[in-house]
């Protein structure tokens, strides 16, 4: 026990002393110290953004009221947007996903929803292509080249200057040695990723809760798939300079081309040309209803809200009643087309999980994404809770618009308060299962090959 | 001790050891002799485990190297034509480690009596062995098969690139390592060296053992012309 001690130190020492080691640990903490700040910088703004909205809501209402005043509410009614907003979880300055490309407040008029759903920011179209560089990807694509710099020398660096012979030759067992030299390379890994972690926890202000631990495990586990990739293509007891090219192929494969073939496949599969259509299905059920009697309109409406029959609609003139009704009807006219857009949303999900689970970076991505809510589903929880409010600020204006109320006789701010989504804890256990299968996968023929390349005496 | 039975090597068409028989007993020395691609390193390789015998067996103190490759390793120990080592770890440091990876727990102390026991300078201990020349390093590579205490003793042209002084005291290292009843097999180019240490000496010449004399037997004078007349 005291010389396996004396050799994992002096085993440190020789590879901890090799300036290659400093310069990928210094680089990785370099990057991640950014990762950290780009995504605390991102969020900041958004947090700053969704902040403010109080106010503006509270100040647009007011301006829109005091325009309004001495008209029916039907007719004010038009104008005010209603604010809502997707506040990021704590996690999501560590993964920020999805949250760049998908808006996180949304302003909705009590018009027909569905159109209004889909309205977003430009975004940067280079940023789209390469992604952000937050904590995540630097865990997931950086942290694998560091593991390839680290590993794919071990031996062969040995055997290429000679040491490896004296090595082989000095013991009984050179499975003993192999294992310290992984296992020297395996803890620098870890304890680099674990301060980085550290550090990510502190200026990220991630909570100390199970989210947090679900990163850590999902990291921890996605190292180990990436080390036994590379110990795996170490066993094959090849040349370093093979090792090198075999990891970075493979490395681009898993980062770069799996993840591209991957998308274009599901989009392929499951085509989504449902966000246009339902956008167009409800326009053209909101304008054909201009020059269509008024009656079946209403009777659509009246089937949800039939406490409104009572109030007159004219059929020859306007009337705010019907107007809102048209816009109802809109939406039910396109309600199809959204069920089947978000169920084809549901699938390209599942598809991407079923790729997430055949491919770890993917896995870890998708791992990263859900715990910080920044995933797709999230977004379409958040665009949910939109919808639930735009009801409810609908029906709380209905009767005031039906009762022609004046403007200034009803209380504008007393609308239900819009209710956000809020953080939903994801289950990552098929993630996390998937990662595990991989390492055992990498490791058993590894082994294998350990034993049949460097154990037994070669032909 | 140290056996050869019918050790052939055949690479393709091309035969780099030819049924060879030897035997080197506790406390002999032996020398084999040869040019370029005469076969010597291909038997060192042979009984180092390096390489898998076409034919033929080759044991060490019994053991059968191809059988068990890992547990022959106990009993010897391996000097190459250059000691190649941690060039980031101290003379101590490398020896520290190898001693551990032999199974042996050497103190401070200790590891300095074996450095300096294989003629390497007290200041050297503990400097990096990237600075050290050729020479240091050979001694280092000593004083590790010393530390390891092995009854075999492999040596592939150790006294290659060292300077005359170096060599000499390496020479009287290998021949004490042999009177404490070391079985020692070296090959080399230094006929007059092979003269000088070994008790017995062969000649090859492709892949065949072509002579085998007893040192005592022969002069440096008669062993030069032997070794031109078979090569």
């Amino acid at each position: 026990m005291k010389n396996i001690r004396k050799m994992l130190y002096l085993e440190a020492k020789n590879f901890l002393t090799g300036p290659t080691v400093w310069m990928g640990v210094a680089a990785i903490l370099l990057f991640g110290l950014y990762g950290f700040y780009y995504g605390t910088q991102l969020i900041n703004h958004q947090e700053m953004t969704i902040n403010s909205i109080a106010d503006v809501q509270k100040k647009h209402l007011d301006e829109v009221v005091e325009h309004g005043h001495g008209k029916p509410a039907g007719s004010t009614a038009y104008y005010p947007f209603f604010y809502t907003s997707n506040p990021a979880s704590p996690w999501a300055r560590f993964a920020i996903g999805q949250r760049d490309v998908n808006p996180f407040t949304l302003k909705v008029k009590m018009l027909a929803i569905e159109g209004q759903l889909y309205d977003s920011e430009l975004t940067n179209p280079l940023t789209l292509l390469v992604g952000n560089l937050d904590a995540a990807f630097v865990f997931v694509f950086l942290f694998p080249l560091l593991i390839i710099a680290f590993t794919y020398n071990i031996i062969s660096d040995e055997q290429e200057s000679g040491v490896w012979k004296m090595v082989s030759v000095s013991n009984s067992s050179i499975a003993k040695s192999i294992l310290l030299k992984i296992s020297i390379r395996l803890f620098a890994v870890l304890v680099t990723a674990l301060s980085i972690f550290t550090i990510g926890i502190i200026t990220l202000h991630l909570p100390l809760s199970y989210p947090t631990f679900q990163l850590g495990v999902g990291l921890l586990l996605y190292l180990l798939f990436w080390f036994g990739i590379s110990i795996l293509v170490v066993s094959l007891n090849k040349s370093s300079s093979f090792n090198a090219t075999a990891l970075i192929g493979i490395w681009i494969f898993l980062c770069i081309l799996y993840p591209g073939i991957a998308n274009i496949g599901i989009n392929s599969k499951v085509p989504v040309p449902e966000a246009v259509q339902t956008a167009i299905d409800q326009r053209e059920g909101y304008h054909a209803k201009w020059d269509l009697p008024k009656a079946p309109t209403m009777e659509k409406f009246y089937a949800f809200y039939p406490q409104y029959k009572k109030y007159p609609i004219p059929e020859d003139r306007y009337s705010s009643g019907w107007y809102y009704a048209m816009q109802f009807a809109g939406d039910l006219e396109s309600a199809n087309s959204s069920e089947i857009l978000f169920a084809k949303l549901q699938e390209r999900q599942s598809l991407s999980q079923v790729t997430g689970i055949l491919n770890p970076v993917i896995g870890i991505q998708q791992l990263f994404n859900k715990v910080a809510n920044t995933d797709l589903a999230g977004h379409v929880r958040y665009l949910n809770s939109v919808k639930h409010h735009h009801r409810n600020v609908r029906e709380y204006f209905y009767p005031f618009i039906f009762e022609e109320t004046l403007t200034e006789d009803l209380n504008w701010h007393s609308y239900p308060a819009y209710k956000q989504a809020g953080y939903f804890q994801e289950n990552v256990s098929s993630n996390v299962t998937s990662f595990m299968i991989w390492t055992l996968l990498l490791v058993g023929c590894s082994v294998i090959l350990f034993k049949r390349n460097f154990i037994h005496i070669q032909a | 001790m140290l056996e050869a039975k019918k050790l052939t090597k055949i690479y393709g068409d091309y035969v780099a050891l030819n049924d060879l028989d030897l035997s080197v007993k506790a406390g002999e020395i032996f020398a084999l002799l040869g040019q370029n691609g005469a076969g010597k390193t291909t038997t060192i390789n042979l009984f180092l485990g390096f390489l898998k015998p076409s034919s033929g067996e080759a044991y060490i103190n019994g053991i059968s190297v191809a059988d068990y490759p890992q547990e022959i390793k106990n009993h010897l120990a391996y000097i190459p034509e250059t000691v190649l080592l941690y060039p980031n770890l101290t003379g101590r440091e490398n020896l520290e480690y190898f001693s551990a990876l032999a199974g042996f727990d050497y103190n401070k102390q200790q590891l300095g009596e074996l450095l300096a026991s294989a003629g390497l300078q007290h200041q050297a201990f503990d400097q990096r062995l990237a600075g050290y020349s050729k020479g240091m390093r050979q001694k280092v590579g000593i004083a590790i098969a010393i530390a390891k205490q092995a009854k075999v003793l492999l040596l592939d042209e150790p006294t290659s690139g060292l300077d005359p002084k170096a060599s000499n005291d390496f020479s009287e290292i290998i021949s004490t390592l042999s009177k404490n009843g070391t079985a020692i097999l070296m090959a080399t180019h230094d006929i007059f060296r092979a003269k000088e240490v070994a008790t017995h000496i062969g000649i090859m010449k492709q892949g065949n053992l072509q002579a085998v004399v007893k040192s005592s037997d022969i002069s440096a004078n008669e062993l030069e012309s032997l070794y031109l007349r078979t090569v």
